[in-house]
């Protein structure tokens, strides 16, 4: 390949014979000091809040704060670049990033700027970052469902597109595992995915790009990072970068899902920011506004109605507490201003029921809504069941004798748990969920040894594909479980059960758990006591 | 950008609040009696000269541990007589308030507000050449006409520019010296190639892979 300097040579001329003296006017003001990703600026006297503004060296940063005698501005960028007695210039315009279909794929910063090594982002199209949340009446209520590939989730906490479900626990019970398993579901679904990093190390960042790639989701997936080491002002924009992207999917009538990796991180940078600036700290010293921080986020995952194009954000937030402590100010905001939470629980991570739902206290507030026929009829009172099941067996630990039916009942609970059991990476088709929920709650594994529940669902499964195909077919096609299909079904597990021996299918399931099992080492104890 | 920087590296928004208000009741004691530009002459040459010169009387004056009376007594001595009334009470009452450290803050804006209430503006300019009379007189007049305001020239030189000026007034800056035009060039060519080759590749690189 060789470049035609002739070519070139003319775009410069053109570029210069069109070139206007016009002369340039500017609003300045003088950096009275700077550190910490932020700056006090005197002069700027027409800025507005959240304007632009830009440094000497290029870098540029947002009015934050504009006060009696000086603007605060948070610096996106470099900051030691720049001095006191810098001229800085407000631009005039809104913070914006590059949105479209190419950034599909991507990994970026959270201004836009790619990091990933693969060029520049390849499109003309800016949305700016603080966008406001569509209106009511550019929505319509949750309908279609977006599969997680997660049994548990599916069945018990089902989630919507356009609904925001909070994933909740503390750190290394699987709470990224979760959205990365989201994420790497939707590979036929035509859903855009957006993996926001905040305040994350960048090698934890850098094992979920891997495993993106690895399973073929980066082709749908942007992954935007702000990482532990970039100053506090990026992480505070990076949520609202992402969302910017994901919107332009939503309003051209696709459906977006976006996984905030985690907002506590975000709440964090944010309140360094405000006490830099010498906002009045709250609780936790968190400012006043933290809450509004998080809800405006949020509000802007939505559902829009046919006339816009029916597209659609989901998020899953995530948060991480302490100690499990739900209490703490972040959670509860972010649980209030959510559509529910799956609350995972370190006990039950170690037990080694993973993903470590805690299903008493976890919920979705769309419900069967947001859930195919089918589903909602097999695992309709899964979640009670469970419950009452953990209830018994606290009861039954207290080792008095029991009588058969409730001798049963714990038996089925035992079998249940185990067959919510998921590994990492491996998200199931909902049909095939179906059935295997249908299998547990119609006492079709009460026979089965505790240790074989999930070899037996593989060779289950394997038996479903390779044999009953059509079975699958038509739960996906119809989406409910007909008489005639149900019948068919149990003919189905007849069949299987009769021929089933062991050594049929080669074991598919058990590598599961050592992904995360060999950060135990540096966790502290999980407590004991049994939680109902 | 570092010769005009100095000054404002002082500037301190808490005690320029303060000055401002200091300065608005100086200028309203001094319309009453009718000394205005005298005292505003007076209170800077007594923080660019004097306390310029002699940083160890200046403080001495802003010392708390040197009592309010003793600090009345030193100004009558050294200033009875030579200073403006006005302006020697208005000392003592800064004084009295145990404000003395503001009075930079105060001189800087005496001479704004005074400007501000008799229509003056403060127009900076900077040439990467020194203007001569002629071309300043004729810039003053015309920045006048257009602004409808009395135009107090700053003159400056920075041979950084190239060529043309910049004119700053306020906090709005118009721009209009060559080295800035350069660097917009400079800009917007990079911009436009760099779109041009996303845009077509081939168009720049000739088929022949030699």
């Amino acid at each position: 390949m060789k470049f035609n300097a002739d070519e070139i040579a003319s775009v410069l001329q053109q570029e210069i014979e069109q070139y206007e003296s016009q002369l340039d006017v500017r609003e300045v003001g003088t950096v009275l000091e700077v550190g910490d990703g932020i700056a006090r600026v005197y002069g700027l006297s027409g800025v507005m809040a959240s304007e632009m503004v830009e440094f000497p060296s290029g870098v540029q940063g947002l009015a934050f704060n504009l006060e009696e005698n000086s603007v605060g501005v948070i610096i996106l960028g470099d900051y030691l670049e720049i001095q006191e007695g810098d001229e800085v210039k407000a631009l005039g315009r809104l913070l914006s990033v590059p949105v479209g279909e190419a950034v599909i794929g991507r990994v970026l910063d959270p201004l836009g700027n790619p990091i990933d090594g693969k060029g520049p982002v390849d499109t003309n199209e800016r949305r700016i970052v603080e966008a406001m949340a569509p209106g009511v009446a550019a929505r319509q209520p949750v309908s279609e469902p977006l599969q997680t590939g997660l049994k548990a989730v599916d069945s018990m906490t089902p989630i919507g597109r356009g609904q925001r479900e909070l994933i909740i626990g503390d750190r290394k019970t699987g709470k990224t595992a979760i959205g990365l398993d989201t994420i790497l579901n939707q590979k036929d679904s035509g859903v855009k995915c957006f993996y926001v990093a905040i305040g994350q190390k960048d090698s934890s960042v850098a094992g979920v790009i891997k495993i993106l790639e690895d399973h073929g989701a980066m082709d749908y997936t942007t992954v935007i990072i702000s990482g532990a080491s970039t100053p506090a002002p990026l992480q505070y924009v990076a949520p609202y970068a992402g969302t910017s992207m994901a919107e332009y999917f939503m309003y051209k009538g696709e459906h977006a899902l976006i996984v905030y990796d985690d907002l506590s991180k975000q709440a964090a940078a944010y309140r360094e920011l405000s006490l830099l600036m010498r906002r009045p700290p709250g609780r936790e010293a968190y400012p006043g506004d933290v809450f509004y921080c998080h809800s405006r986020l949020l509000e802007r995952s939505a559902k829009l109605n046919d006339k816009l194009g029916g597209g659609s954000i989901t998020s899953l937030p995530i948060i991480e507490t302490l100690e499990g402590e739900v209490a703490a100010y972040i959670p509860t905001n972010v649980i209030s201003i959510t559509d529910g939470q799956i609350y995972l629980q370190p006990d039950l991570f170690f037990a080694g029921i993973r993903p470590a739902m805690n299903v008493g206290i976890s919920v979705s507030r769309v419900g069967g809504a947001a859930q195919i026929k089918a589903m909602k009829n097999v695992a309709g009172g899964l979640r009670l069941d469970l419950a009452s099941f953990r209830e018994l067996e606290a009861f039954a630990q207290l080792g008095t004798d029991l009588d058969a039916a409730t001798q049963g009942q714990l038996d089925r609970g035992y079998r249940m748990v185990e067959l919510l059991k998921q590994s990492q990476y491996q998200p199931m088709p909902v049909a095939e969920q179906v059935l295997m929920i249908y299998v547990g709650t119609r006492g079709y594994l009460d026979d089965v040894e505790l240790p074989d529940v999930q070899p037996w669902e593989a060779r289950f499964l394997t038996f479903i594909r390779d044999h009953k195909a059509d079975l699958l077919a038509e739960i996906v096609d119809t989406g409910a479980l007909s008489d005639e299909l149900e019948a068919q079904l149990v003919a189905a597990i007849e069949q299987f059960k009769s021929a089933d021996s062991p050594a049929i299918a080669a074991v598919e399931t058990d590598d599961a758990e050592q992904d995360e099992a060999t950060t135990v080492d540096d966790q502290e104890q999980p407590a004991a006591t049994e939680e109902s | 950008m570092a010769d005009n920087a100095q000054p404002d590296l002082a500037y301190d928004s808490d005690r320029q609040q303060l000055g401002d208000v200091y300065a608005r009741a100086l200028l309203g004691a001094a319309t009453s009696s009718d000394s205005i530009e005298e005292v505003i002459a007076q209170t800077e040459s007594l923080c660019q000269d004097l306390f310029a010169s002699n940083p160890k009387l200046k403080e001495l004056f802003e010392s708390p541990r040197i009592s309010h009376l003793e600090k009345e007594q030193m100004l009558d001595k050294a200033f009875h007589g030579r200073m403006e009334t006005t302006l020697l009470n208005f000392l003592k009452v800064v004084s009295r308030h145990g404000r003395m450290d503001c009075l930079p803050a105060i001189e800087h804006s005496l001479r704004e507000q005074y400007n501000a209430i008799h229509g003056r503006v403060k127009v900076e300019v900077t040439s990467a050449t020194a203007l001569d009379d002629e071309t300043r007189e004729l810039m003053a007049s015309q920045l006048s006409s257009s602004l409808q305001q009395q135009v107090e020239l700053v003159v400056k030189v920075n041979p950084d520019l190239i060529g043309g000026t910049i004119v700053r007034i306020g906090d709005t800056v118009y721009d209009g010296s060559v080295a800035n035009r350069l660097a917009k060039i400079k800009h917007e060519t990079r911009a436009r190639t760099t779109m041009e080759f996303q845009q077509a590749t081939e168009r720049f690189t000739s088929a022949e892979t030699s």
